[in-house]
C-alpha cells in the first residue's frame, strides 16, 4: 500500500483579538491507500481543523495555515493555488460533513446537486451526469432512485440525507473522502447502516477514508489505523487492534474507560477529570498534565515528543522511552 | 442484518407505491397563495390590467379603427358615448384607447424599472453578503450615501436634464426606465446582503467550497436562489412604487410626453379649474388605473410575502 497523503508538522493558528489558538500544533500522519484512518479526539481537539486543512478549506482570516506540509499525490496542498486546490476538492478529495439536516442547499433537488459536481469535475454533459448520480444513489442505497434524484433536501429523512451527501462525495470516485463525523447526527441503527455502507463503498473503489469521530465504537469498526488527538497534538498513534488491546497514553486509556459497555452494572460510566485546557492559555509542558492520574514533575515542565514505543505504535507521554 | 435491510427498503417502496405527490417548494407557495382572497384579488386586478394593456390596443385598432393618435374633430372633449366609451380629451383623442396605451407605458416602467434594480441590487448585494469584511464595509457605505440621495429632487433633475438635451420624446420613456431603476436598487441590495451573510455560514455552503466550486458560481447558483423569495416580494412591491414615480415625473411634464400618453401625463389635465370641475371623464380614469394598479400590486406582494415565508404556519 502506497502513501496516499501524508501530512508534516502542520500548524494551523487562528489569530483571534484574544490571541493565538493552536488549533493543529505540529501534527504529522499519513493516510495509504485503501486505508480507513480515524481520528480520535474530544471536541475541540482539532480533528476537524486537520481536516479541513488538507483542502484549505479554514476559514481565513481568522485561520491560517502557518507551517507543515501536506502531501498529496506528490504535490504540496499547502503551497496550491486556488485554482487548483478547486480540481482537486470534491474530485479527488471530497468531504462529508456531519450535518446532512444543513448540509444540502434546500433550494436545490438532490439530483441538481449531485450533477453540480459532477460536470463540475468530470467531462459529461447533464444527460450523462443525471444517469451517473441516479446510478450514485442506487450504489448508495436509496430506494427509487429515480424519483428521488428531483427530491428536494427537505423530503428525505436524515439517514437518506446521508446518502445522498455520500452519493454526492463519491461521485467522481475521489481518492480519498473526508468523513467528518459522519454519523453523529443519525440514531444508531442508520448510523451502522451508513457505516456498513461507506465499508462497501471502501472496499468496491479502493477509496481511503479519513474518519474522524469522537465514537470509539465507530471507529473499532471502521479504521485500521487511529491517531488520537488532544490540544491539537497527536498524542498516539498505532493500528486498530493495538490501541485497543494495548493503550499507553494516560488519555487513550482514559477515553476507553469512559466507553459504556453491555452487560455491566454501573451506576455512572467513568470519565476523565477536569476540562479540556483553555485554548489561549495551555499548560506549560504535557498539555494533559493537569488531568493525568499519572502526572509526574517532568510533565509540568517538558512537553513528551511523539516517539515511537513498538513498531506501528507511537505516543508522546513521559512514561514511554523510545524504542530505536 | 441483509434481511432487515430488504425489509427496511421494502417498507418505503410500499410508501412509495402511493405515488405521493411530491412538493416543491413552488407548489406549497402556489397553495398557501390560492387561499389568500385578498392576494388573488390584486393578482386578478393585475393579470386584467396587462390583458388589457396589452391586447387593447390591437383590438382597438383593428376593430373600431382607433389609435391613441387619431383625432375626432366632431368630438373634442367629449364626454363618454357610445363612440367613446370613456370621452375623448381636449384634441379629440380617445380616451379609452389612451388609457390602454398609457397602461403600457406604465406596467413596462414598472418592470423594466425593477428588473434594472433587482438586477443591480441582487449583484451587489451578493457580493457585499459574500466577501463580507472590507468589501462589504465599504459596498455598504456606498449605498448608506447612495440612500442620503434625495430620491425625487433628483430624478427631476435628470428629468430636467433629458429635457434640455431634446431627447426624443420616444426615447424619453427609456431614460425614465433607467433612472427610476438606477435609483431604486439600494434597498434590495441590503435586503440581499443581509440574507447572504446568514447564508453563507450555512453548513451546505461549507460542503459547496468542499466540491470546488468558483466564488462566483457559489453566490449566484447557491446563495441568490436562497434569497429568491425575498427578492420577489420586494420586486413585487417595487413595480407599484415605480408606477408612482413614473406617474409623479409625468404629471409634472418631465416623465412620458405627448403625443405618448402615460397615466400620470393624463392626470395632469386635473390641474386645469374647468377640467377638473366638469370633464371628469379626462382624469378620474387614469387616476383610477393608478389607484388600481398600485394597490393589486400592493396586495398582491403582501400575499406573496405571507406565502414565501417558511415560518407563517396556518
Amino acid at each position: 500500500m502506497g502513501e496516499l497523503l501524508s501530512i508534516k508538522n502542520l500548524k494551523t493558528y487562528f489569530y483571534t483579538e484574544d490571541g493565538v489558538i493552536k488549533a493543529v500544533d505540529d501534527v504529522s500522519l499519513t493516510i495509504r491507500e485503501g486505508e480507513t484512518l480515524g481520528v480520535v479526539g474530544e471536541s475541540g481537539c482539532g480533528k476537524s481543523i486537520t481536516a479541513m486543512s488538507i483542502l484549505k478549506l479554514i476559514p481565513n482570516p481568522p485561520g491560517k495555515i502557518v507551517s507543515g506540509e501536506i502531501i498529496f499525490e506528490g504535490k504540496d496542498l499547502t503551497k496550491a493555488t486556488d485554482s487548483e486546490i478547486r480540481k482537486i476538492r470534491g474530485n479527488k478529495i471530497s468531504v462529508i460533513f456531519q450535518e446532512p439536516m444543513t448540509s444540502l442547499n434546500p433550494v436545490f433537488t438532490i439530483g441538481d446537486q449531485i450533477i453540480e459536481a459532477i460536470v463540475l469535475h468530470q467531462n459529461m454533459n447533464r444527460e450523462q451526469a443525471r444517469e451517473k448520480a441516479i446510478d450514485m444513489l442506487k450504489l448508495v442505497g436509496i430506494p427509487r432512485a429515480n424519483e428521488v434524484v428531483d427530491a428536494y433536501p427537505h423530503e428525505l429523512s436524515g439517514g437518506m440525507r446521508q446518502r445522498a451527501m455520500i452519493a454526492m462525495a463519491m461521485a467522481c470516485n475521489p481518492k480519498l473522502l473526508i468523513a467528518d463525523e459522519p454519523t453523529t447526527a443519525l440514531d444508531v441503527t442508520i448510523q451502522a447502516q451508513i457505516l456498513d455502507l461507506m465499508r462497501e463503498l471502501k472496499n468496491k473503489t479502493n477509496t481511503s477514508i479519513m474518519l474522524i469521530t469522537h465514537d470509539l465504537g465507530v471507529v473499532a469498526e471502521m479504521a485500521d489505523h487511529v491517531v488520537v488527538m488532544y490540544a491539537g497534538k497527536i498524542v498516539e498513534e498505532a493500528d486498530v487492534f493495538e490501541i485497543f488491546k494495548n493503550p499507553l497514553h494516560p488519555y487513550t486509556i482514559g477515553l476507553l474507560e469512559s466507553k459504556p459497555i453491555l452487560n455491566q452494572d454501573k451506576e455512572r460510566l467513568n470519565s476523565i477529570p477536569g476540562q479540556v485546557p483553555n485554548p489561549l492559555n495551555m499548560p506549560e509542558g504535557c498539555y494533559f498534565h493537569p488531568r493525568c492520574s499519572k502526572a509526574m514533575d517532568i510533565c509540568r515542565k517538558e512537553q513528551p515528543k511523539l516517539c515511537s514505543v513498538k513498531d506501528g505504535h507511537k505516543v508522546a507521554c513521559h512514561l514511554y522511552k523510545e524504542v530505536k | 442484518m441483509a434481511e432487515v435491510k430488504n425489509n427496511l427498503n421494502k417498507g418505503v417502496e410500499l410508501k412509495g407505491a402511493k405515488k405521493e405527490d411530491i412538493m416543491s417548494p413552488w407548489k406549497i407557495v402556489r397553495h398557501r397563495l390560492r387561499r389568500n382572497k385578498l392576494a388573488m384579488a390584486g393578482l386578478y386586478i393585475l393579470l386584467f390590467m396587462i390583458v388589457v394593456s396589452v391586447f387593447g390596443p390591437i383590438v382597438q385598432k383593428y376593430v373600431f379603427g382607433i389609435t391613441m393618435e387619431k383625432i375626432d374633430l366632431y368630438n373634442i372633449s367629449a364626454p363618454p358615448s357610445l363612440k367613446h366609451p370613456l370621452g375623448t380629451d381636449e384634441v379629440g383623442r380617445d380616451i379609452l384607447t389612451r388609457l390602454m396605451y398609457g397602461g403600457r407605458i406604465s406596467l413596462t416602467v414598472g418592470i423594466v424599472a425593477v428588473s434594472i434594480s433587482v438586477v443591480i441590487g441582487s449583484i451587489i448585494g451578493g457580493i457585499s453578503g459574500y466577501y463580507g469584511g472590507v468589501v462589504d464595509g465599504i459596498i455598504m457605505r456606498f449605498v448608506d450615501i447612495f440612500m442620503c440621495f434625495p430620491f425625487f429632487p433628483l430624478l427631476l433633475m435628470l428629468a430636467a436634464v433629458l429635457s434640455d438635451y431634446k431627447v426624443d420624446p420616444k426615447y424619453r420613456i427609456y431614460f425614465v426606465m433607467v433612472i427610476i431603476g438606477i435609483l431604486s436598487w439600494t434597498g434590495l441590495a441590503r435586503i440581499v446582503r443581509g440574507q447572504i451573510l446568514s447564508l453563507r455560514e450555512q453548513e451546505f455552503m461549507q460542503a459547496a467550497e468542499a466540491l470546488g466550486l468558483r466564488d462566483r458560481r457559489k453566490i449566484f447558483r447557491h446563495l441568490l436562489p436562497n434569497t429568491f423569495a425575498s427578492i420577489i416580494v420586494s420586486a413585487t412591491l417595487g413595480i407599484g412604487s415605480a408606477i408612482l414615480s413614473e406617474s409623479a415625473l409625468s404629471y409634472l411634464g418631465l416623465g412620458v410626453t405627448p403625443p405618448y400618453p402615460s397615466w400620470g401625463q393624463m392626470v395632469q389635465v386635473a390641474t386645469d379649474y374647468y377640467v377638473m370641475k366638469y370633464e371628469y371623464w379626462k382624469w378620474i380614469p387614469p387616476g383610477v388605473c393608478i389607484f388600481l394598479t398600485v394597490m393589486a400590486i400592493n396586495l398582491f406582494g403582501d400575499g406573496l410575502r405571507d406565502a414565501l415565508d417558511p415560518k407563517l404556519k396556518r
